[in-house]
């Protein structure tokens, strides 16, 4: 009885047109910053959808280019949001690991929060500093880099007074798959 | 002089340091992209065991969405959805929908009435997989609504996110 009664006057309202863009730490509208204009005609792009880093020993530094767009076509703004995140392929390959959550430390992203308009691009470098004291010898890790892409649906004003980005709540990812190789 | 110059060698002997490896770092010029016609899904006020389809008017229809493999490369398209989200009152994402539980599946091409690719919260699926570069999939969701839930969830507005990610075949 008491579910019919809830049936009948309880209506929850799942609005999920309009989450906020999960980029909370500042949830500011991103100025694009220097980007560029590439003739990609459509989607979320990655340029460099695999990494082989090999030799990987304690103290190295070094850093490697990939570059993201938005479609021209698609005419729509995407906040682009990346990270290092665990590689989720069920078959990693013989003799593969996932690499530890705690060495994600290892990489550092010079930029991993931006808008790009229609038709623009942008390059991210991605810094690799393994520490003098890492114990990580000989192995064979994965992971991957994650770039996604928010659809940018209007702006709203939140409690801080901050002008921040509303973006659909069905986003699309694109992946660099990272295969590490220690020494 | 030379008395000099061989307690010097002495206070500083030379040792051979052991080389570092040569680190090899390959980024591959392939491009990944994707795009999905429908970035949004507005499902709107629910009762307990509602339904309601990833579509224009929430009922079922397959097609209603396309990814498309705009890169480069064949890639494999997966999915993962959230816990319905509202900071106080949370739905949490099951196989089956409950008490305060709901569930998600989309369809797989080639079933287009049945919804049998459960999306899970704690790890992508795979949605599809080996999409050709050009090559597009027609997909939909269906939502089930918990069985029963509190009244303090009347009237709350919960977030949901659905999240495709295409990574290189």
């Amino acid at each position: 009885m008491r579910k019919l009664v809830l049936c009948g006057f309880l209506a929850i309202a799942l609005l999920l047109a309009i989450p906020g863009c999960p980029s909370a730490s500042s949830g500011q509208v991103f100025d694009g910053g220097a980007v560029s204009i590439q003739t990609f005609e459509r989607g979320l792009w990655l340029k460099g959808s695999e990494v082989t880093i090999v030799n990987l020993y304690p103290g190295y530094v070094g850093s490697m280019e990939f570059e993201v767009g938005n479609g021209i076509q698609d005419n729509t703004v995407k906040e682009v949001r990346i990270s290092v995140e665990p590689e989720d392929d069920k078959d990693l390959g013989d003799g593969w690991v996932q690499l530890p959550s705690q060495y994600y430390s290892w990489f550092s992203i010079d930029n991993p929060v931006f808008t790009l308009r229609p038709g623009e691009s942008q390059k991210v470098t991605v810094t690799v500093s393994m520490p003098e004291d890492a114990d990580y010898p000989n192995k064979k890790a994965r992971c991957e880099l994650l770039v996604m892409g928010w659809t940018v649906v209007g702006t709203t004003t939140n409690e801080w007074g901050d002008v921040v980005n509303v973006c659909g709540n069905v986003p699309i990812g694109v992946a660099s798959e990272w295969y590490i190789e220690t020494y | 002089m030379l008395v000099a110059v061989m307690a010097v060698s002495l206070l500083f002997p030379v040792v051979a340091l052991a080389a570092d490896p040569t680190v090899t770092i390959t980024v591959s010029a392939v491009v990944v992209s994707i795009t999905n016609s429908q970035d949004t899904w507005a499902i709107g006020p629910v009762v307990v065991d509602a339904v309601v389809y990833f579509s224009a008017d929430g009922n079922a229809d397959v097609d209603y969405s396309q990814i498309e493999n705009t890169g480069n490369v064949a890639v494999d398209v997966e999915i993962q959805g959230t816990d319905a989200d509202d900071e106080t009152y949370d739905w949490t994402l099951a196989a089956a929908a409950g008490d305060k539980t709901y569930s998600l599946y989309a369809n797989s091409e080639g079933a287009p009435t049945v919804y049998d690719v459960e999306v899970k919260s704690s790890s992508y699926v795979d949605l599809t997989t080996d999409l050709a570069a050009l090559g597009a999939y027609d997909w939909s969701m269906k939502f089930t609504a918990p069985t029963d839930f509190d009244a303090a969830d009347d009237g709350t507005d919960k977030t949901i996110t659905v999240t495709l990610v295409a990574s290189q075949h």
